[in-house]
């Protein structure tokens, strides 16, 4: 934006307002050449005179300066819409010369009375226009023009009576200048038909404009104050559309690059208060908000917390690692490690008071720097060594918690949208009448009991059968790995151990009388500031009516144990129940079990000692789930009903009615206990009231398998297998549909769910990857 | 109660009870070190017009009780009476933030942070550089690429 004024020209007794195009390509006539002034400095040019009048200006220069006017001053000339295309108003006449013939006499006895019509052209005409709108886009331009039009005519007669006046004295100027008027009151006549109110050709009015540079001096050599209060005249006697402009103009002046300018740490502040997605949208805005949106990591590691997305556990666990080794960066463990350091660090940090904070934000850019160069040039080796070969305009900011956040971001959208690759693979020597008993998986592996006695391994990615783990000699009802150590029970009463790697069975565990029915690996938990139980322990439940308790063998470092003699591993026979035990759930020393004598048992698992005897459900408990954060345990019953109980005092607290059949399942997390009946129907209760927030219907036969999270449930039944919003109830997605009889088991973590199904007699694995949608080129 | 002196940076001065300066930690720090004093306190930071909005912020919240809850102060809520008053150009907004930053006074410097940030919340990234008369200084390419990094944080 500049306001372009010419000098004076000394060769020429001119002087010349010359404006130009916003893209400052001036167009100089041969008498001057301008030069251009920045609008914020908003300085006359210092060089501006002005000379007297020259007798000797040729004809031809008035008449420019004539023409100037007409078509410039009159509306008229105007094509009235679509102004910017067919005519641009912000652009003088740039081969014309505005010649200013002053006149002594009448200058000083006009310039009272010119000051309106010089704000006036100021302010419609000649102003450039430095705004994102330009005067000729102006809307109230042309309702200035008119009124100018009328205040013309009334400075014409003033003017005349001037002139006459001083005729004696400046008869040659007045000549000149008469002529000049002569010819301009002929254009006006021919004009008036056409436009009866405008009277362009006023001397007044050409004095006034010509005087235009004589108060932007006088302007200039007041001091400030003053200058204010001619700036409050002039306001005052503008119009609203004046003012309009004048508004456009000082606005974008006052605001202010808010990020930019305030001082880092309040800047910071500020963007702490912003959402992720105002925060992703202000990292566009321009290179500087990029750098303090994407630079700053505690912003983005209290917001991994804050939406729920920072899990700490995660951090750095072994499918973020998938993530980093898929690049090229030669060393992608190391910031994982530092990242999870910090995290530390910071929490403590956190702990401080508040004075601290701009402190933490200042010092951080520092140890972002240390492993940051590092990483970055990896980055760039990466891209050029990618097969795109596409060139990056702009140097990445490497922000771990930000990249966090953006993976984790995309992976629960997949979720929550049921996106997915799928890959299905025939379960191994699966016959069609055996039935997938259990099933769990991790990245690497997915383990699976099939009632044919044989427990099956394959490769998570690839399906790839990796082996089959022979030893038992009925099916195979229950397992659960930990590690390298897998535990599994069989219809042939015995508890077996297994190495994973090797493939062997370690340790075989007698005692059982009946089928080992459910199982459970307990491991050391802190309770009340103690580590409960002492040590690893496995708990087994049989159709023999007894609990057994077992210390957990580490395959790999302990010495086998065949079965054969004394188990130095058997620690307690839990006796109680009346008939065979169902399910089981531990936490910590407490051990709960639900049996087909209607009875839910509360047992001390290091003592072996029987707690509590529930007694309520009128018919087979099939379900148990302990709640070790409200002391409480809940079980689901033949009877339809969910009991809830306070396994410290032994006190059914709560009945949960609504299933009209058999309650099969039961599932916990936090805030939401889900139960799946065999009346094909899912309910979802909110454990801390008892009352049923969703009931999730659209399955046509009995729940076979479900598994839930703070976000979605996943259940299995004929037909296939779904999902749905446990916050809403919606039913999100059929995740299988075609065609399938059934699913036997399904289960999932933060990146696949894997569901064993049958169709046609045959058992096939489905793995549904949710980490691949919007993830594929994360190192970009 | 006694009174407390305040000068300004263009050398006006204000009385203000001792109880509202001491919002500014800054103030409050200076009074206890000092102790009694009567000659007034320089804030050579802040011009006249700053200090006196500023006075007037701390005249209003001079009964707050002093809050530190980082609950709190997460949401972006502002109440109602602050939201009148930041009701300001932004050169003012910026001002008042600066000087709540030098005087120290959490409180206010949080309501200014806030009222920036909810001039951001919600905004596509040109309505941001409107609001703020920001200049894009992408290239094309690099707006398409940093427009591509952060695109997941859209809804899709």
């Amino acid at each position: 934006m500049h306001l372009s004024l010419s000098t004076p020209s000394y060769t020429s007794p001119s002087v010349k307002i010359l404006s130009r195009n916003m893209d400052n390509t001036i167009q100089d006539d041969t008498i001057a050449a301008p030069l251009t002034y920045p609008l914020s400095t908003a300085t006359t040019p210092p060089s501006i005179k002005y000379s007297s009048f020259d007798s000797s200006i040729p004809n031809s220069l008035t008449q420019h300066s004539k023409d100037y006017c007409t078509s410039h001053l009159n509306p008229q000339n105007r094509t009235p819409r679509k102004r910017s295309v067919t005519f641009d108003d912000c652009i003088l006449p740039f081969n014309t010369s505005f010649k200013r013939a002053r006149i002594k006499s009448t200058d000083d006895t006009s310039v009272a009375n010119t000051q309106d019509s010089t704000t006036s052209y100021f302010s419609g005409t000649a102003f450039p226009s430095p705004s994102p709108t330009p005067i000729s886009q102006h809307p109230t331009w042309h309702q200035e023009q008119e009124r100018q039009g009328e205040q013309l005519q009334h400075r014409q007669q003033q003017q005349q009576h001037h002139q006459h006046q001083h005729h004696q004295h400046h008869q040659h100027h007045q000549k000149q200048k008469q002529r000049q008027l002569q010819q301009l009151q002929q254009q006006q006549q021919q004009q008036s038909l056409l436009s009866p109110h405008q009277n362009i050709n006023d001397p007044t009015i050409l004095n006034a404009i010509w005087n235009m540079p004589n108060i932007i001096d006088t302007y200039d050599t007041l001091p400030t104050s003053t200058k204010s209060y001619l700036i409050f005249q002039l306001l005052k006697r503008s119009s609203a559309s004046s003012l309009k402009f004048v508004n456009s103009l000082i606005m974008p002046i006052l605001k202010r690059d808010m990020l930019a300018s305030l001082p880092h740490e309040v800047a910071l502040q500020v963007i702490r208060y912003l959402d992720v997605r105002s925060l992703c949208r202000a990292a566009t805005v321009s290179k500087t908000w990029r750098s303090i949106v994407d630079h700053d990591r505690a912003i983005w590691r209290s917001l991994l917390e804050k939406d729920g997305l920072g899990d700490k556990n995660e951090l750095g666990s072994r499918p973020e690692r998938r993530y980093r080794t898929r690049s090229l960066t030669p060393s992608p463990l190391p910031p994982i490690r530092t990242m999870e350091e910090r995290n530390i660090e910071s929490i403590n940090n956190n702990t401080g008071n508040n004075m601290n904070e701009g402190i933490q934000h200042m010092s951080e850019p520092m140890d972002i720097d240390d492993d940051n160069n590092t990483n970055c040039s990896n980055d760039d080796e990466n891209q050029n060594v990618t097969p795109k070969g596409k060139e990056r305009a702009l140097p990445s900011i490497y922000n771990p918690y930000k990249n966090d956040y953006r993976r984790r971001h995309i992976l629960r959208d997949n979720w929550q949208r049921g996106r997915f690759k799928r890959s299905t693979f025939p379960g191994h020597n699966i016959t069609g009448q055996s039935v997938v008993t259990c099933l769990q998986f991790d990245d690497d592996k997915i383990i699976s009991g099939v009632d044919d006695r044989v427990i099956n391994i394959y490769e998570t990615k690839t399906g790839r059968h990796i082996s089959q783990l022979f030893g038992h000699e009925g099916g195979v009802w229950a397992l659960q790995y930990i590690g390298n150590t897998l535990v599994s029970g069989s219809t042939d009463r015995t508890v077996r151990v297994w190495d994973i790697e090797r493939a062997v069975c370690t340790h075989v565990f007698l005692g059982h009388t009946s089928t080992v029915r459910c199982l459970q690996i307990v491991m050391p938990t802190m309770v009340d500031g103690q580590l409960k139980p002492a040590q690893p322990l496995i708990v087994t439940g049989s159709r023999d009516s007894t609990l057994r308790v077992w210390r957990l063998p580490d395959p790999r470092t302990d010495p086998p144990f065949n079965g054969n003699g004394v188990n130095p591993w058997y620690m307690h026979t839990l006796t109680g129940h009346g008939l065979s035990v169902r399910a089981i759930t531990a936490h910590g020393n407490t051990l709960v079990s639900g049996s087909y004598d209607n009875a839910v048992n509360v047992w001390n698992l290091e003592t072996g000692r029987l707690v509590h005897r529930l007694h309520g459900h009128h018919q087979k408990v099939y379900a148990v789930v302990i709640d070790p954060e409200r002391k409480r345990c809940y079980s689901g019953s033949m009877d339809g009903s969910i009991r809830v109980w306070d396994y410290v005092s032994g006190i059914c607290l709560q009945i949960l009615e609504g299933h009209t059949i058999l309650v099969g399942l039961l599932g916990l997390t936090k805030n939401h206990l889900t139960s799946a009946g065999a009346d094909g129907i899912l309910r979802v209760w909110d454990p801390d009231t008892g009352i049923c927030r969703h009931v999730l219907s659209g399955h046509d036969a009995a729940i076979t398998c479900f598994q839930h999270d703070e976000h979605k449930v996943i259940s299995g039944s004929e037909g296939g297998l779904k999902m749905w919003d446990i916050k809403t109830g919606r039913h999100i997605k059929d995740l299988i549909t075609d065609h399938v009889d059934g699913v036997w088991r399904v289960a999932f973590d933060k990146h696949r769910c894997v569901a064993a199904v049958y169709k046609n007699d045959v058992t096939s694995f489905e793995v549904l990857d949710f980490s691949v949608h919007g993830l594929e080129n994360l190192e970009d | 109660m006694s009174n407390v002196r305040l000068l300004s940076s263009d050398n006006e001065e204000f009385v203000v009870q001792k109880e509202v300066a001491e919002r500014s930690v800054l103030i409050k720090n200076m009074l206890e070190d000092v102790g009694e004093t009567d000659s007034a306190i320089p804030l050579p930071n802040v011009t006249a017009k700053v200090l006196k909005k500023v006075i007037e912020w701390c005249d209003h919240h001079s009964s707050d009780p002093v809050t530190t809850d980082e609950t709190e102060r997460r949401t972006t809520d502002i109440d109602e009476w602050d939201q009148k008053f930041m009701e300001v150009d932004q050169e003012t907004l910026f001002d008042i933030i600066l000087a709540a930053n030098y005087l120290d006074i959490k409180p206010l410097l949080d309501v200014g942070c806030k009222t920036v940030a909810n001039m951001i919340k919600g905004k596509t990234a040109e309505e941001i550089r409107k609001i703020f008369n920001i200049v894009n200084d992408f290239t094309p390419e690099e707006e398409a690429q940093i427009r591509k990094e952060n695109e997941w944080a859209e809804d899709r």
